[in-house]
């Protein structure tokens, strides 16, 4: 039972990692996109162009003003006399927004502490015009909310100590965008390495004629099963452990969680992914197939992941999915691993979810993948 | 033939590499207009270039190429309006009916739309596909596919057909269909080529090119080959059972030069004239054939008593008890039943045929009784184990080696043998044992590290067979076990089979080649799920022989059995 079992394994490792060209193929690409996305993929908006219509004319503006232009992010701060001027650039698509400063907002700055500023955006330019909107607002929000401190210490204020990280992003978005990306990107690229490789193996086997080989063997459908799941599991290890490495040292985002907490997330997410990958090639007869059905769910699974856009944002029915998606919960753990170092009972609740989803994947598909064999 | 036309195509010193590998190794001959020429050869001889070369889709890499008086490279657009070329699975479009396709290559040919119809019908009245035009290309017969690939590369009336091995994938009947359509093509004046690794296809041709590794071992008419063994070919006829032996012995004589089995008796060819030890009347003086100078070109059959056998770890069990037994077998496909309550048993050290057409059941019988599919109803047991109820233990007593040499092309030939020995459980002692065994007995030894993808054809056989009975099977099965080799090679592996039998090993091969049906001690013949007729080659023979057909063919007999069903 093992001897076969190892026997499949190391198969499958030799068809992986004999051939110069698909040893490369599981190395090179990888690493590339973690360096093109890394550099590509972050969510800053930079060369922001803001409108500022200045109907106060008081020390406040002149301190915001004074705050947007130091962030790296806005490289023009154009003065409009007038909302019809401002909007007539905005249209031209001069400007991204603008931002209107109504009289006598210092004077009710000094009065109540509080005030309210407008911020029109770009409609079209959606998602450059809510990151900086996001900027807008960390600008002025330690003057602008109902905060007892003063305009001028609060503008030295920094980050307020009980802010949670969330906070910390938006404080220093050059370098938190990077962190933030960085874990995400390990969890993603790993998700299409373990799908595909157990999704078209199977179906590689099946067009050679191979598959018929092994099968009229007396290892059995499970035994097989395994064998397609082992190995892409130790892939799956590798390449991570080679993007901890680089992500640490190369761009020197922390890990502050447990290495334990990382391998136990790597691997239940591999063998949840591995499991849906042969799920894929039970149903399928050729490479071409199984390319697409791998397609057919690694993008709802990258897209419904909170990668891209928040799990808060989605209709009720749609988060209910992310809480099946591996690869939600992946990214929860590798957030929570390099940069929150959150407590480790909250991260081991995490992975406990994921690997339920683990075994129910690889469960289901060896069910089908026994079914399906003969 | 009183004056030489203009040959319809000439090579010249043709060279074609690909990389370090010479595909076609200095080739000179010429193809005579208005015949057919026979293109023979095992897969990988070069055959497939050589055609694409003539069609103009590839440039030589040395030498010369000229077709119809042009250079097809150097002007390529020129000639290949009067070229038609048939590739080995013909580009059909499987989604399309067979009228688009047809349609589509007319585009392509730019056939001008008035002459289109008068054309199809023509074409579609000649393939016998008119009643068909509407269905798609992918649901024909492999039979009717290369009709319509045939009423395709037609479309433009070339004056040169090229066909790459228009014979694979299709069954006897459409076959004979094939070749009356190409003689009626002769008779209007074309030239056609008609690849195949077929012997009994090349027979047919008026000329043929013989080309082995890339080089051409003979061009010229295949009598004239067949008369280089004239007066050397015998047969001796011998008591039922005993061929398999008898043979094995012939070839161990000094001077024999080619020893087969025919039925009940033994073909031999003597390596030269005088030839007193082969007198009257046990030996029988016959008409030479292509494969006995074939054979002799490639210098005689190899000799010696076959090792896999003689090192065979495992007892012979009882002659005559039943190793592989199909009670019923049926298999349904939704309405579709491809296998109909086929039953049968093989005995230890029998070998069992299943022949049939493609498509008529005989791959689903196949692979209910090696356990790759799950019967409907019914029941297979191999060496008195039932697949359905301890399948791992019932493949444990099975080698399977298939068509293609489905090994793992990416392994190196001793990770192939390594993987087989574990996956069928050898252990330490035995399993060193038997993979170095393997390795001597097939001369695998210097070829250990490389893959098994690139090996030459005949030890990618090898290695097959040898991963196929590392654990010493007491059944083997084989999918059409020697298509496409050249008869050397096909008679180096009924040699080993042959001696296995001998160590109680039963075989059940499907095949739909009667060069390989000869093999079989009995044949079951297949044919729309069910099982129409069984017995010895010769027994088959028998039921059709009439004064018109004094000495049929296995595939006469196949023919005519099939024909009285349908009737």
């Amino acid at each position: 039972m093992l001897q076969r079992l190892f026997a499949i394994v190391r198969k499958e490792l030799i068809t992986m990692l004999r051939d110069p060209r698909a040893r490369a193929s599981l190395i090179v690409p990888p690493i590339l996109q973690l360096f093109i996305f890394a550099s590509a993929a972050t969510m800053e908006v930079k060369n922001i162009s803001l409108a500022v219509v200045d109907l106060d004319d008081g020390p406040y503006a002149a301190d915001l003003e004074q705050r947007l232009a130091g962030a790296p992010s806005f490289t023009a701060l154009p003065r409009y006399p007038s909302v019809q001027a401002a909007r007539k650039a905005l249209e031209r698509e001069q400007v991204l927004g603008m931002l209107v400063l109504p009289s006598g907002l210092s004077a009710q700055l000094a009065r109540e502490h509080s005030g309210v500023v407008q911020l029109l955006m770009d409609g079209r330019r959606s998602n450059a015009a809510q990151i900086t909107a996001q900027y807008v607002t960390a600008a002025i929000t330690p003057a602008g909310s109902a905060s007892a401190a003063p305009l001028d210490t609060a503008a030295a204020a920094g980050p307020v100590p009980r802010a949670e990280l969330v906070i910390d992003n938006w404080f220093n978005p050059n370098l938190e965008y990077r962190w933030f990306m960085l874990p995400n990107l390990v969890g993603t690229l790993s998700l299409g390495v373990a799908l595909m490789l157990t999704a078209l193996s199977v179906a590689r086997e099946r067009e050679l004629g191979t598959f018929d080989q092994t099968l009229v063997s007396p290892a059995t459908p499970v035994e097989i099963a395994l064998g397609k799941l082992l190995p892409s599991l130790l892939v799956a290890l590798l390449q991570t452990t080679l993007y901890l490495l680089l992500v640490t040292q190369l761009y020197g985002v922390p890990l502050r969680g447990s290495l334990v907490i990382f391998y136990g997330a790597v691997l239940a997410f591999a063998a949840a992914c591995a499991g849906v990958g042969l799920f894929i090639s039970s149903l399928v007869h050729t490479q071409q197939q199984a390319f697409l059905g791998a397609f057919a769910v690694l993008l709802p699974f990258a897209l419904l992941s909170g990668f891209a856009t928040p799990v808060e944002n989605m209709p009720w029915w749609l988060q209910l999915f992310t809480g099946v998606n591996p690869l939600a919960h992946m990214l929860r753990l590798m957030q929570g691993v390099f940069l929150k170092g959150s407590a480790f009972a909250a991260q081991a609740h995490e992975l406990m979810q994921l690997v339920i989803i683990a075994l129910c994947t690889t469960l289901a598909s060896v069910v089908l993948f026994r079914r399906k064999a003969r | 033939m009183v004056t030489a036309p203009e040959p319809a195509a000439r090579v010249q010193a043709l060279v074609k590499s690909f990389g370090a590998t010479r595909a076609l190794d200095g080739i000179s001959a010429s193809l005579p207009a208005g015949t057919i020429l026979g293109l023979l050869g095992p897969d990988g001889s070069g055959k497939t270039t050589l055609i694409r070369l003539l069609a103009g889709l590839m440039t030589p890499t040395a030498g010369s190429v000229e077709v119809l008086g042009r250079r097809p490279d150097a002007e390529g657009g020129a000639t290949q309006a009067e070229v038609g070329y048939m590739p080995q699975r013909f580009g059909l479009y499987e989604d399309l009916s067979v009228l688009d396709n047809l349609s589509l290559y007319a585009d392509l040919r730019a056939l001008p739309t008035p002459a289109r119809q008068a054309r199809f019908a023509q074409l579609l009245a000649f393939t016998g596909l008119a009643p068909f035009t509407a269905r798609l290309a992918g649901a024909l017969s492999g039979g009717m596919k290369q009709k319509l690939g045939l009423a395709c590369a037609l479309l433009g009336r070339p004056r040169l057909l090229l066909l790459d091995e228009p014979g694979v994938g299709v069954d006897p009947l459409s076959r004979r269909e094939l070749w009356r359509m190409v003689n009626e093509l002769l008779q209007q004046g074309v030239t056609v080529l008609w690849s195949t690794a077929y012997l009994e296809e090349a027979e047919r041709c008026a000329h043929i090119w013989l080309l082995d590794a890339g080089r051409l071992l003979y061009a010229g008419a295949p009598q004239e080959l067949s008369q280089r063994v004239a007066g050397r070919v015998f047969r001796r006829p011998v008591a039922a059972g005993t061929a398999r032996r008898a043979a094995d012995a012939e070839l161990e004589r000094p001077g024999v030069l080619d020893a087969v089995i025919q039925g009940a008796s033994v073909r031999v060819v003597a390596r030269a004239v005088p030839v007193a030890q082969f007198a009257p009347p046990a030996y029988q003086a016959v008409a030479p054939r292509l494969e006995d100078a074939y054979v002799e070109l490639l210098g005689g059959a190899r000799k010696g008593a076959s090792a896999l056998a003689q090192g065979w770890p495992s007892r012979a069990p009882e002659r005559g008890s039943v190793l592989v037994r199909a009670r019923g077998l049926t298999r349904r496909f939704g309405d579709f039943t491809a296998a109909d309550r086929v039953s049968f048993e093989v005995r230890a050290g029998e070998i069992y045929g299943l022949l049939g057409p493609n498509g008529a059941g005989k791959s689903t019988t196949f692979r209910m009784l090696c356990g790759l599919l799950r019967p409907t109803a019914g029941e297979a047991s191999v060496a008195g184990v039932n697949l359905l109820h301890a399948a791992s233990q019932a493949r444990a007593r099975l080698g399977y080696m298939a068509q293609k040499f489905s090994l793992y092309g990416d392994l190196s030939v001793r990770q192939n043998l390594d993987y087989f020995a574990d996956i069928y459980g050898l252990r330490r002692e035995a399993r060193r044992t038997r993979v170095n065994a393997m390795i001597d007995m097939f001369d695998l030894g210097p070829h250990l590290r490389d893959n098994a993808a690139l090996l030459p054809l005949g030890y990618k056989q090898r290695l097959a067979l040898a991963c196929a009975t590392l654990h010493a099977p007491a059944v083997l099965f084989l999918d059409e076990p020697t298509s496409g080799v050249d008869p050397l090679m096909r008679r180096e592996f009924w040699h080993h089979i042959g001696a296995l039998t001998t160590r109680g090993v039963a075989v059940v091969v499907t095949t739909h080649f009667m060069e390989e049906a000869e093999y079989c001690d009995r044949i079951g013949l297949i044919w729309r799920g069910r099982k129409i007729a069984e017995g010895t080659p010769d027994e088959l023979k028998q039921r059709v022989r009439s004064s018109a057909h004094p000495e049929p063919t296995l595939e006469d007999a196949f023919i005519a059995l099939i024909g009285s069903e349908a009737a």
